[in-house]
């Protein structure tokens, strides 16, 4: 299955295409990504790792389609 | 079935007449509604050279095609004319609840031309459309009128009216002026006020009941339900705010990358706008003493506007129209240094930056003062607080002295003196009624052009270009000259708009001076920023749904089942372009040089700041990325003219055949 990962700053994106997508296995889990980009659990949930905007837990299971996210600070008016 | 009433209400003023007109599918079909429609019709309308404070001019309200479909975060609603301010095109935008009174109705949009007699109100309940007696509003500030006009109707309408109105910035002919609804809220920019008081048109009372027309409800509700689900969990831990300062000063260092723009919600949601005033000090964002400052100039000002402060007085959270994120909200403010008011709205980010280190204003206390006069007088707060800031560094070099400025000692920081000033600004007193006019005409009475901050007459929004040079682009290659809200890097690297457009490159992590190159690739974003705001301004969309991205604010499926279409992003992204593309041949038709918007030399770094963030920065190929812009939107990239082949191409000539 295809998930998109945006990973925080000092990760490995190597195994990511140029749009941020990667394949893995079916009932792959946030920590599976997390280790495809060489993110450490414990950065990941300081960060609040979060999947399709929701904070997720590194156990959550992905699905075809999912975005993987961290906060930083982004905002504007 | 589509989303759309099929219908615009047109008003002469001068003659008092209203009549409703028809307009053809392939014209929303084109365009959508909202800033598209209004961009196909005053192109249309308004003869070159109009006076844009005379009869000819035309000021447009104007409502998304989302719009009352259930679509989440698509209730802003459109002002638009030919902008006094620049002489080219104006609009500004507002939430609330005025959008869907304008559907409801029964119309898209309501165009009105033509000069009053004396001071009238649009009264228009969606079977009848009339002109009432504005006297005894003339002279109230926003709310105040506002509050008025409900008491005298109510009773008469089956539903409380909805009203935008101006205040006295308005009515004085201010080219600062904007159009407020719900007690302040403001369609700032552009001078849309001035247009509208040039009219003698004080408020447009909208009181329709029509139900509101989609094509698929129920799949329109479930992207809503499913992205609603997901707001309602978005909590932040308490007390978060006190480090987002330290964030900023951090992000000052990073290289960019591609981010889940889903996160920026976190952040409206638990602070709304202001959360980004201590990130804008510590990271460059910010402009700092009248764009010349550098962080060391107001050390630890970040402790002063940490959002933790602001929330503590919030006593309510508001929403616009179909919004579950709330970025809006109330303060009590009754008591507090400098303050005559029990509340106000929540300062937006771009008011308090403005007042606050702008000026080099430590008072917190005083921004909530400020944004409640201006609010009510129906002021821009971005171009009042940059012509302010511009008088006080020309104060500051015997430019201005207190023989001119009424007495005033225009010192940075100086809180009373900006008080004192503002009030001037908002009576066209003195001194005052010089700056009521923006920054531009101020320098040109006065000298001190090199520090009046504004692009073709319009005052740059907060953000700062050396931090971020797609900012630049857009500042200058926006018809609006001076609007911060049309795309950003950092922006741009959280909306993942390459995942729905072919030509959009995807964002990538890289080094922020990549940012400041002429490239094809940096062309080609600030093109696709630009061609999907417009887009999201069609369908009446939020920009603060735009941030989240695509993959969490769904815009093209919201489209496709709300009108029944069943078209691509790329399709949609045209939309946007053929929307842009109008708007740069309005400016052409009204004699506007597009190569007259420059960004003023401080802004490119001449001379390069000191130290801070921005130390050293410069945009040396700042020119040569608006000419690659112009180019990769198909216009000419030495004058910014669309070029034949580009009007051929997004059919634009078909559309003017199509005139009603």
């Amino acid at each position: 299955m295809r998930v998109k990962i945006l990973p925080p700053h000092g990760c490995d994106r190597g195994a990511l295409d140029e749009r941020s997508w990667a394949e893995l296995p079916a009932g792959s889990t946030v920590r599976d990504a997390l280790r495809l980009v060489r993110c450490s659990p414990l950065k990941a949930k300081l960060l609040l790792v979060s999947v399709n905007g929701e904070r997720a837990s590194l156990e959550s299971e992905l699905r075809e389609g999912d975005v993987v996210g961290f906060f930083f600070p982004v905002s504007g008016g | 079935m589509t989303s759309f009433m099929g219908k615009v209400l047109r008003v002469d003023l001068g003659a008092g007449t209203a009549e409703s007109v028809e307009i053809p599918a392939q014209i929303y079909e084109a365009v959508l509604a909202g800033k598209g429609l209004e961009a196909w019709y005053l192109y249309n309308h308004i003869p070159a050279g109009a006076d844009p404070l005379g009869p000819e001019n035309i000021l447009a309200f104007a409502a998304g095609a989302l719009c009352g479909t259930g679509a989440f975060l698509t209730g802003r609603w459109s002002a638009a004319c030919k902008s006094p301010l620049t002489g080219g095109w104006g609009d500004a935008n507002c939430g609330g609840l005025f959008a869907p009174a304008i559907k409801q109705c029964g119309y898209d949009a309501i165009f009105i031309s033509g000069i009053a007699e004396k001071p009238v109100y649009l009264f228009c309940d969606g079977k009848t459309a009339e002109l009432h007696d504005a006297s005894p509003y003339w002279g109230l500030d926003a709310t105040e009128a506002e509050k008025a006009l409900h008491r005298e109707l109510d009773g008469v309408c089956r539903k409380k009216p909805c009203v935008a109105c101006i205040g006295p910035a308005g009515e004085k002919l201010s080219l600062i002026s904007g159009v407020c609804n719900e007690g302040g809220r403001i369609a700032a920019r552009s001078g849309v006020g001035a247009v509208m008081g040039s009219k003698k048109l004080k408020a447009v009372v909208l009181a329709g009941a029509r139900p509101l027309p989609c094509h698929d409800p129920d799949r329109v509700k479930a992207l809503s339900r499913e992205l609603g689900h997901k707001l309602l969990k978005m909590t932040l831990p308490t007390g978060l705010g006190v480090f987002i300062g330290a964030g900023g000063a951090m992000m000052g260092h990073l290289p960019n990358i591609p981010l889940d723009g889903a996160m920026t919600a976190y952040m409206f949601r638990e602070w709304g706008t202001q959360a980004n005033t201590s990130l804008a000090i510590t990271s460059g964002d910010g402009p700092i003493r009248n764009w010349g400052g550098t962080p060391r100039d107001v050390r630890l000002m970040e402790a002063v506007y940490n959002p933790e402060h602001i929330n503590r007085i919030e006593t309510a959270k508001y929403h616009c129209y179909s919004c579950p994120l709330g970025c809006g909200g109330r303060l009590n403010i009754r008591g507090r240094k400098h303050v005559s008011f029990d509340e106000t709205h929540k300062p937006e980010y771009e008011t308090i930056e403005a007042f606050g280190p702008l000026l080099m204003n430590w008072s917190l206390d005083s921004i909530f003062q400020l944004n409640e006069l201006l609010n009510r007088a129906g002021m821009d707060t971005i171009s009042a607080g940059n012509t302010v800031a511009w008088a006080i560094e020309c104060f500051d070099h015997g430019i201005l002295t207190p023989a001119q400025t009424d007495g005033l000692y225009l010192t940075w920081g100086n809180t009373e003196a900006i008080l004192k000033l503002v009030e001037k600004m908002i009576a066209r007193e003195g001194f005052g009624d010089a700056l009521a006019d923006g920054v531009k005409r101020a320098s040109e009475r006065f000298g001190g052009k090199e520090y009046a901050m504004h692009i073709g007459g319009q005052e740059p929004g907060m953000h700062d270009a050396r931090n971020d040079p797609q900012l630049g682009i857009h500042f200058v290659a926006e018809p609006a000259p001076g609007k911060h809200t049309v795309g950003m890097n950092i922006e741009y690297g959280a909306m993942s708009l390459c995942d729905i457009c072919s030509w959009a490159p995807p964002a990538r992590l890289h080094a922020k001076e990549k940012d400041f190159e002429d490239t094809e690739e940096m062309a080609l974003i600030s093109k696709a920023n630009a061609c999907y705001t417009m887009l999201v301004d069609g369908a009446g969309g939020c920009y603060y749904g735009q941030m989240m991205g695509v993959h969490t604010w769904k815009l093209v499926d919201w489209l496709n089942a709300a009108e029944g279409w069943d078209y691509d992003g790329d399709h949609y992204m045209e939309i946007g372009e053929r929307i842009q593309t109008l708007r740069q041949l309005f400016n052409v038709k009204q004699g506007v040089d597009p190569r007259s918007f420059k960004l003023p030399k401080r802004m490119l770094g001449e001379p390069p700041l000191p130290h801070g963030p921005l130390k050293g920065v410069t945009l040396e190929q700042h020119r040569a990325q608006v000419s690659s812009h112009w180019r990769a939107f198909g216009w000419d990239d030495k004058t910014g003219v669309p070029l034949p082949e580009t009007v051929k191409r997004l059919g634009i000539d078909k559309l003017t055949e199509a005139e009603p």
